[in-house]
C-alpha cells in the first residue's frame, strides 16, 4: 500500500504548488498590474496623501516578491483580506454565498451526467442511426449556446409567459430549478459528447470483440465498455465541473443569485481588488480540489494507475 | 463557458498521463491527403452545414454596408422598441437603432474577435506545447507546471480576471480570450509533441544528427497541424463565447458599438418590455458557435485517417 | 464424406464507406470438416480474418459493413441467425481465439472473471466451481502458477501467457470448432512454437475442427491438414496440405512459397512476387492477381475473366487460375521439404 500512499503524497504536493502558483498569479495580476488599486479603493475625491497612506497601508510599495509572501502568509492564517467595497472580510462575504454556488454547480453538473451519459451511450450504440444524429445534434447545440441566452430565453419562457417559476433570488426550492437547468444543458452537452466519443473508441476495441465471442447477450459488452470508458469520462465530469463553476458566474448574474458568482461581478465592477482576488482564489482551490479527487479516483477503477510512478 | 476539449485522457492532472492528444494517427510524412480530405469533408452533412451558416455570417458581416441603408449606431428614440417589419426586418432597440444592422455590423467584431483571440492562443501556445513536448526534462517541467496553474482557472474566469486587472474594451477582451485558451492550446501541442517524438521519423531523423529545431520545425510542426488546426476552430466558438460573454457584463467592447455579447446584456433590462430584443444576438450567438463547432467535427472527422467510417 | 461443420458459400464482405466501397470478401468458398485442421493462408488484406468474423457476425458494429452469402455451421446459416442463436452459438459450438493477445483482454477485468465469464455465459456454475474450472483451464494451458494468475490482470501477463489465456477462454467449453485467427503473429518465435503445442493438444483433447488462420506458410505446413490460400479477399487455391506444398497449382501459391528462404542448397537472393496486392476499393476485372502474374503473360482472358474455383488434379485440390494445367509442367519444387 504504500506505493499508493506515496502516489497520494505526490499528488498532494502537485496540487499544493499548483495553489502557490495560482496566487502569485492572482498577486501578480491584482497587485502589481492594475494602474492604482489605492487610487481606486480610496475613491476618487481622496487627496494624494491619502492615496498615498492607503497605498502603503496595503504593502502596495513594497516589492512583488514581499507582496507575494505577505499574501500568502494571510491566506494561510484564513485571512483574506478586506473587501474594499464593503469594509468587510472577504472570507466572510464568501463563506456566505459559497454555498449557493455550490449547490448550482453540483446540481447542474448532476443533471448534466444523469442525462449526458445516457444520451451519449446511447448514440454510440447506435451510431449513424436516428438515435446518434438527434443525441449529436443536442449536444452540438447544448456547447454552442451561450449560458446567459439559454437562462434568459428559460426566464421568459417559464418565468414570464408561464410563470410557473421563480426567476430570480434563492428564497424557494422552486427557484432553484431553472438556474440548474440553465448550467444543466451545457453540462448535459459536454458530458454526452465525450460519453459518445469515448464510448465509440471503446466499442471498437479488440476487447470487445473477445467479449461478444464468447456468446453474450450485447449488453454486457456495453458493461465491458461502459467500465473501460469510465476512465476519460471521469475525466470530463471533473473538467466540466470547472466550466459549470464558469458558468455560475453568468448564471447568477441572470437570476440574481446570492453565489460568489454574482459577488465576483459586483466586485469587479466596483474595483474592489481584494475581493475579486479571494473569490477567484475560492474558485481555483475549488477546482485543484475537485482534480485531485478525480485523480485519486482513478486509482480506484483503473488497475493499471497503480503502476504510474 | 468552452465547448469540451475533445482529448480524451486525464487533462490537469500531472501524473496521471500526459495529458491528451487528439486521438489522431501519425501517418509518416503525410501530414493531410487533400483529395480525400475535401471528398470526405463535403460528404458529412453536418459539416456542410456549419460551413454555410459561416459562410452566411461572414458574407454578411463583410457585406454589411451595402445590405442595408441604417448606421448601427444611429440613434432615433421615436423609433425605439418597433417589432420586426419590412422597414426593419429584426425590430429596432431601446435607442431605435436598427437591430439587424446592429447584428451585421456586431458579426464583425465578434468573428474578428474570436479568430484574432484563436489566432494569439495558437501562435503563442502552439511553440510553448511543442518544445515543451519536444525537450522534456526541466523546461517541460516549468512549462508544465505553469500551464497547470493556469488551467485551474477556467478559460472564462482567466478573461475575466485580466479585463478586470486590465481594463475593458475590445482590445482587452480580444487579448484577454486569447490567453483564456492558451493554457489549453499549450497542453494539446505538448501531447502532440510527446507522441511525434516516439515515431520511427523523428528516431531517423535525431539518428542523423539533425538538430533539435531543424526537427521541430520539420517534423514536429508539420505533423501536429492536422489536430491543431482542428482545435483551434472547435476552440473560435469559445472564445467567441467568452467574448460575448464579457460583454454580456458590460466588461467588452463598449457602447455605442455593436457586439453581441453586449447587445444581449443591453437587451437584458428590457426583458419584460420587449422580450425580442435579446433572441436576436443570442441566437446570433448561438449559430456562429454552432457553426464553427459543426465546422470543427467536421475537420476533425475529415482529417483522422482512423476513422473507419 | 462427413457433412461439413462450417460451410461458408459465397460469402462476400463490403465496407461502404463516404468516399468508397471496400470489397474485403469476394466470393469466398470454403469448409472445415470435423476433427481437421484447416489453414487460411494469405497475405495481410486478403479478407482471411475478416471471412471468419463475418460467419460469426464479429465484425465491429460501428463500421457500416454488407454481407451476402451464406455461413452453414452444422447446416444452420449464421448470417440469418437470430440473435439468440448467434449468440448460442459463439464461445460454445464456435470458439474464437482473436489475434493479438495484447489489445484482446478487457483491461480492467482480472483474468479469472473473464474466464469466468466465458464459462458461465453458457452453463450454470457456482462461482466456485467455474473458479475450479478456470483454473483447471489455466494448468491445461500450460500457464505457470495457475491460481496465482486467475487473480491477476491482463497487464501482469506477458504476451505468451496472454495468448494463453485467450486458448483457454477459447476451449473454455469444449467447442465443436475453434478458429484461431494469427495465434503466434505477435509473439516471439520461442513462444510460438508452445503455443502452438497447446493449441494442438487443446484440439486434439477435444477433437475440435480447427481454422488456423495465418500468413506463416511454416505453420500451415506443421499443423494444417488443408490448406486454403487467399488472395485478394478470394479463395485462389485450396487442396490437403501435401499437395499444395509439393505442387501448386496457382501462381500466387507458387509465388508465396518460392518466397520462402532457402535453408540448405546453394545461397540464392530472396525471391519476392513482384508488384504489391490490389486496392480493394478498385479491384480490377478479371484475375486479382494477373497485375503480377508471371504464368498469365499479359493474356487477355486473365484481365477480362475472373477465373472459378474449380478441380484440379482430383481430391479435393482445386484452383482458380485460367491456366492451371500449365502449371503441371513446372519442374520446380519451390519448397517441398522445406516446412519443420
Amino acid at each position: 500500500m504504500s506505493g499508493f500512499l506515496a502516489y497520494v503524497l505526490r499528488r498532494l504536493l502537485a496540487a499544493f504548488i499548483t495553489l502557490l502558483g495560482v496566487i502569485a498569479v492572482l498577486v501578480f495580476t491584482f497587485q502589481v498590474l492594475p494602474g492604482n488599486p489605492a487610487r481606486v479603493i480610496a475613491g476618487p475625491l481622496a487627496s494624494a496623501e491619502q492615496v498615498e497612506k492607503i497605498h502603503k497601508s496595503m504593502g502596495l510599495d513594497r516589492p512583488v516578491v514581499v507582496q507575494y509572501w505577505r499574501y500568502l502568509e494571510q491566506v494561510a492564517r484564513g485571512n483574506l483580506g478586506t473587501s474594499a467595497r464593503t469594509g468587510n472580510s472577504v472570507w466572510s462575504e464568501i463563506a456566505s454565498r459559497l454555498p449557493y454556488t455550490l449547490a448550482l454547480a453540483i446540481l447542474g453538473t448532476l443533471l448534466g451526467v444523469i442525462f449526458g451519459i445516457p444520451l451519449g451511450i446511447l448514440a454510440a450504440t447506435n451510431k449513424d442511426r436516428w438515435p446518434d444524429m438527434l443525441g449529436s445534434m443536442i449536444g452540438v447545440m447544448g456547447i454552442s449556446m451561450p449560458v446567459y441566452w439559454t437562462g434568459i430565453l428559460l426566464i421568459v419562457f417559464f418565468g414570464v409567459m408561464l410563470k410557473l417559476l421563480p426567476v430570480s433570488g434563492a428564497d424557494t426550492l422552486a427557484s432553484y430549478v431553472l438556474p440548474s437547468v440553465t448550467l444543466g444543458v451545457f453540462s448535459m452537452a459536454i458530458v454526452s459528447r465525450m460519453t459518445r466519443s469515448t464510448m465509440l473508441e471503446t466499442l471498437d476495441q479488440d476487447y470487445i470483440r473477445t467479449v461478444r465471442g464468447k456468446g453474450v447477450r450485447e449488453i454486457v459488452a456495453v458493461r465491458h465498455a461502459l467500465h473501460n470508458a469510465f476512465i476519460p469520462i471521469l475525466t470530463v465530469i471533473s473538467l466540466q465541473f470547472g466550466t459549470v463553476l464558469g458558468g455560475a458566474v453568468l448564471t447568477e448574474t441572470i437570476f440574481s443569485w446570492p453565489g460568489i458568482g454574482r459577488l465576483l461581478i459586483t466586485s469587479i465592477q466596483a474595483r474592489d481588488f481584494p475581493m475579486v482576488e479571494g473569490i477567484v482564489l475560492v474558485f481555483a482551490a475549488m477546482f485543484i480540489l475537485v482534480n485531485l479527487v478525480t485523480d485519486l479516483l482513478y486509482t480506484v477503477i483503473d488497475p493499471r494507475v497503480k503502476l504510474y510512478q | 463557458m468552452n465547448p469540451p476539449d475533445e482529448s480524451r485522457q486525464p487533462q490537469a492532472s500531472v501524473a496521471a498521463g500526459n495529458g491528451g492528444g487528439m486521438g489522431m494517427a501519425h501517418d509518416a510524412g503525410a501530414p493531410i491527403r487533400s483529395a480525400g480530405l475535401v471528398r470526405r469533408f463535403a460528404n458529412n452533412k453536418a459539416a456542410v452545414v456549419g460551413l454555410v451558416i459561416l459562410g452566411v455570417f461572414v458574407f454578411l458581416a463583410v457585406a454589411a454596408p451595402l445590405l442595408t441603408g441604417y448606421d448601427p449606431t444611429n440613434q432615433d428614440l421615436s423609433q425605439a422598441f418597433l417589432p420586426p417589419s419590412w422597414q426593419h426586418w429584426l425590430g429596432t432597440d431601446n435607442l431605435g437603432r436598427d437591430v439587424f444592422a446592429r447584428i451585421m455590423y456586431g458579426g464583425r467584431y465578434t468573428l474578428m474577435i474570436g479568430v484574432i483571440a484563436v489566432g494569439i492562443a495558437t501562435l503563442i501556445g502552439v511553440p510553448i506545447g511543442l518544445a515543451s513536448g519536444y525537450y522534456g526534462g526541466a523546461t517541460d517541467m516549468v512549462i508544465q507546471r505553469g500551464a497547470d496553474i493556469l488551467l485551474s482557472f477556467n478559460p472564462f474566469l482567466l478573461a475575466l480576471i485580466l479585463v478586470a486587472a486590465l481594463g475593458i474594451g475590445l482590445q482587452s477582451v480580444t487579448i484577454a480570450a486569447g490567453i483564456g485558451v492558451l493554457p489549453q492550446f499549450v497542453r494539446i501541442a505538448r501531447a502532440e509533441a510527446l507522441s511525434i517524438r516516439e515515431t520511427d521519423y523523428v528516431a531517423a531523423a535525431v539518428n542523423f544528427g539533425e538538430r533539435s529545431a531543424i526537427i521541430l520545425w520539420r517534423h514536429v510542426l508539420p505533423n501536429s497541424l492536422t489536430p491543431i488546426i482542428v482545435y483551434a476552430t472547435l476552440n473560435i466558438g469559445t472564445t467567441i463565447l467568452i467574448a460575448a460573454g464579457l460583454g454580456f457584463l458590460g466588461l467588452g467592447v463598449q457602447p455605442p458599438t455593436p457586439e453581441w455579447g453586449s447587445m444581449l446584456g443591453e437587451a437584458r433590462t428590457y426583458i419584460f418590455h420587449a422580450p425580442f430584443l435579446m433572441t436576436f444576438p443570442g441566437l446570433a450567438i448561438f449559430l456562429a458557435v454552432f457553426s464553427f463547432n459543426l465546422l470543427g467535427d467536421g475537420l476533425r472527422d475529415a482529417l483522422d485517417p482512423n476513422l473507419r467510417d | 464424406m462427413s457433412k461439413p461443420l462450417l460451410a461458408i458459400r459465397d460469402l462476400a464482405v463490403r465496407f461502404p464507406t463516404r468516399s468508397e466501397t471496400v470489397q474485403a470478401v469476394d466470393g469466398v468458398n470454403l469448409e472445415v470438416y470435423p476433427g481437421e485442421t484447416v489453414g487460411i493462408v494469405g497475405e495481410s488484406g486478403s479478407g482471411k480474418s475478416v471471412t471468419v468474423l463475418s460467419a460469426l457476425r464479429l465484425l465491429p458494429t460501428t463500421a457500416r459493413v454488407e454481407i451476402s452469402g451464406q455461413a452453414l455451421f452444422q447446416g444452420r446459416d449464421l448470417l440469418q441467425a437470430s440473435k439468440r442463436e448467434l449468440r448460442r452459438v459463439r464461445g460454445r459450438h464456435i470458439a474464437l481465439i482473436p489475434q493479438d493477445p495484447m489489445t484482446c483482454l478487457d483491461p480492467v477485468v482480472r483474468v479469472g472473471k473473464q474466464l469466468r465469464e466465458a464459462l458461465c455465459t453458457h452453463a450454470a456454475l457456482s462461482r466456485a466451481a467455474a473458479r475450479r474450472r478456470a483454473i483447471e483451464l489455466l494448468e491445461t494451458v500450460g500457464m505457470p502458477e495457475p491460481e496465482q494468475r486467475y487473480s491477476q490482470y491482463p497487464y501482469e501477463f506477458s504476451g505468451g501467457m496472454r495468448q494463453r489465456a485467450m486458448i483457454a477462454m477459447g476451449i473454455a467449453n469444449s467447442p465443436e470448432l475453434l478458429i484461431a485467427d494469427e495465434p503466434t503473429t505477435a509473439l516471439d518465435v520461442t513462444i510460438q512454437a508452445q503455443i502452438m503445442d497447446v493449441l494442438r493438444a487443446a484440439q486434439r483433447d477435444t477433437q475440435a475442427g480447427l481454422a488456423l488462420i495465418t500468413h506463416d506458410l511454416g505453420l500451415i505446413a506443421e499443423m494444417a491438414d488443408r490448406v486454403v490460400v487467399m488472395y485478394a479477399g478470394r479463395v485462389v487455391e485450396t487442396g490437403d496440405v501435401h499437395t499444395i506444398f509439393r505442387a501448386p497449382r496457382h501462381p500466387y501459391t507458387y509465388g508465396l512459397l518460392a518466397s520462402l528462404p532457402q535453408t540448405t542448397g546453394s545461397k540464392q537472393q530472396l525471391r519476392q512476387i513482384p508488384g504489391n496486392p490490389p486496392d480493394l476499393s478498385n479491384v480490377p476485372p478479371g484475375c486479382p492477381f494477373h497485375p503480377r502474374c508471371a504464368l498469365s503473360r499479359g493474356r487477355a482472358i486473365c484481365r477480362s475473366e475472373r477465373p472459378e474455383l474449380l478441380p484440379v488434379d482430383g481430391a479435393g485440390h482445386r484452383s482458380a487460375c485460367h491456366f492451371a494445367a500449365e502449371m503441371a509442367t513446372h519442374a520446380q519444387q519451390p519448397a517441398a521439404e522445406q516446412s519443420s
